[in-house]
C-alpha cells in the first residue's frame, strides 16, 4: 500500500523489505544457516555430529545475541522485527528442522534397511532437497526484496541435479558433498557480509548517537 | 467532500491527522509501523535523521500517545526502546484509508 503526503510517498512493503535488509545485513543469519546444513551433512558420515548439531540449535538464538550486542547494536541500532516476537522460530529453522529429521531418518534407515533402498535415498536426496532449498531462498527474496537470493536456491538446485546425475562409489557420499557445498556457499556468505558490515559501519561513538545515550 | 461537512467544516471523522501528516513524523510512524520496536539508533541511521530532529519529533508522538518510549539500563548502558502504541496503529490505519479515500478522489 502506497501513502501519499505532498510530494512524499512511502511504500510500505519496500519499507519492511528495506528494514529487514538492514537488521540482516551482519551475515550472522547466512553464518549460521550454513553451520548447520555443513553439520547435517557431516552426520552423514559421523553420528557424532549429532552433538553437534544439537549444540547449534540449543546455542544459536543466545550467542548470536552476544554477538550483536557487541558487532551489530553499536552500528546500526537495535531492531525486532514483526515476526520475531509473533513466531518462535524463524520458517528457515523449521525448513532446517525437518532437513535435520530426514537426514537423521537416512542415516537410520542406511543401518537397518535393505542396501537397495538406502542407494534409491542417497541417489534422490540431493536432487530433492536441492528443490526443498529453493523455499527458503524464495522466502529471503520476499522478506528482502533482493531477487540476488534466488542465486543460492538455483546454485543447489544445479548442485542436486549434478549430484544426482554424476555417479559415486558410495551413494551417500553425494548426500555429504550436497549438504557440504550449499553450506559452505552460505558459510562464505555469511562471512563475507560481516566483513563488509563491519568495515562498511563503524561502531558508533556516544557523541554520534546524541544526548540520549548520555542520560 | 472527504474532509468536509456540508456547512462546509471540517469533519473530525474524516480529518486527517495533522500530527502524522508532518513528513518526518510519517516517515518515523510508518518505520515504526512496520517493526515491532526499534531503537534510536536504527532510527537514526534508517530515516536518516539526526538525533535532535528525532528527538523533538517523537516526543510530540509520544504526547500523542501514539508511539511508547521505554527506557531501561542494561549492562550500566541506557537503552531506549520505541514502539507504535496501540492507538498510534490505530490512527496511522486511519491516517492511510483517510489519504487513499482523498487520492482516490481526485479528478484525473
Amino acid at each position: 500500500m502506497k501513502l501519499m503526503n505532498m510530494n512524499e510517498e512511502i511504500d510500505l512493503v519496500k519499507l519492511e523489505q528495506a528494514t529487514f535488509r538492514t537488521a540482516n545485513q551482519d551475515g550472522l543469519t547466512e553464518f549460521w544457516m550454513g553451520l548447520m546444513i555443513m553439520a547435517i551433512g557431516m552426520l552423514l558420515v559421523s553420528s557424532s555430529f549429532a552433538a553437534y548439531i544439537a549444540l547449534i540449535i540449543i546455542f544459536q538464538v543466545a550467542v548470536t545475541e552476544r554477538i550483536k550486542e557487541k558487532y551489530t547494536y553499536p552500528r546500526i541500532g537495535r531492531v525486532k522485527l514483526k515476526e520475531e516476537s509473533e513466531i518462535p522460530s524463524t520458517p528457515g529453522w523449521i525448513a532446517f528442522a525437518i532437513i535435520a529429521i530426514i537426514a537423521i531418518s537416512a542415516a537410520f534407515i542406511s543401518t537397518r534397511a535393505d542396501y537397495a533402498v538406502v542407494i534409491l535415498i542417497a541417489t534422490w536426496a540431493p536432487l530433492i532437497l536441492g528443490v526443498v532449498f529453493l523455499w527458503p531462498s524464495a522466502y529471503l527474496v520476499e522478506r528482502s526484496g533482493l531477487k540476488r537470493y534466488y542465486a543460492f536456491g538455483i546454485s543447489t538446485l544445479i548442485l542436486g541435479v549434478l549430484l544426482f546425475l554424476i555417479p559415486f562409489p558410495h551413494p551417500a557420499d553425494r548426500m555429504t558433498l550436497f549438504m557440504l557445498f550449499s553450506g559452505g556457499i552460505l558459510t562464505l556468505a555469511g562471512v563475507t557480509s560481516m566483513l563488509r558490515f563491519t568495515r562498511k559501519y563503524p561502531i558508533l561513538e556516544l557523541e554520534d548517537v546524541g544526548v540520549e545515550q548520555e542520560e | 467532500m472527504w474532509a468536509l461537512s456540508k456547512k462546509n467544516e471540517p469533519d473530525a471523522d474524516l480529518e486527517i491527522d495533522r500530527v502524522i501528516h508532518e513528513p518526518s513524523r510519517l516517515k518515523i510512524m510508518a518505520q515504526l509501523y512496520v517493526v515491532e520496536s526499534a531503537d534510536y539508533t536504527f532510527l537514526m541511521k534508517q530515516l536518516g535523521f539526526t538525533w535532535g530532529n528525532l528527538s523533538s519529533h517523537l516526543t510530540r508522538l509520544e504526547k500523542e500517545g501514539y508511539v511508547l518510549v521505554e527506557k531501561e539500563f542494561v549492562d550500566k548502558k541506557p537503552r531506549t526502546t520505541l514502539c507504535l502504541t496501540d492507538a498510534g496503529r490505530k490512527a496511522f490505519n486511519r491516517y492511510r484509508a483517510i489519504m487513499k479515500d482523498v487520492i482516490e478522489e481526485l479528478p484525473e
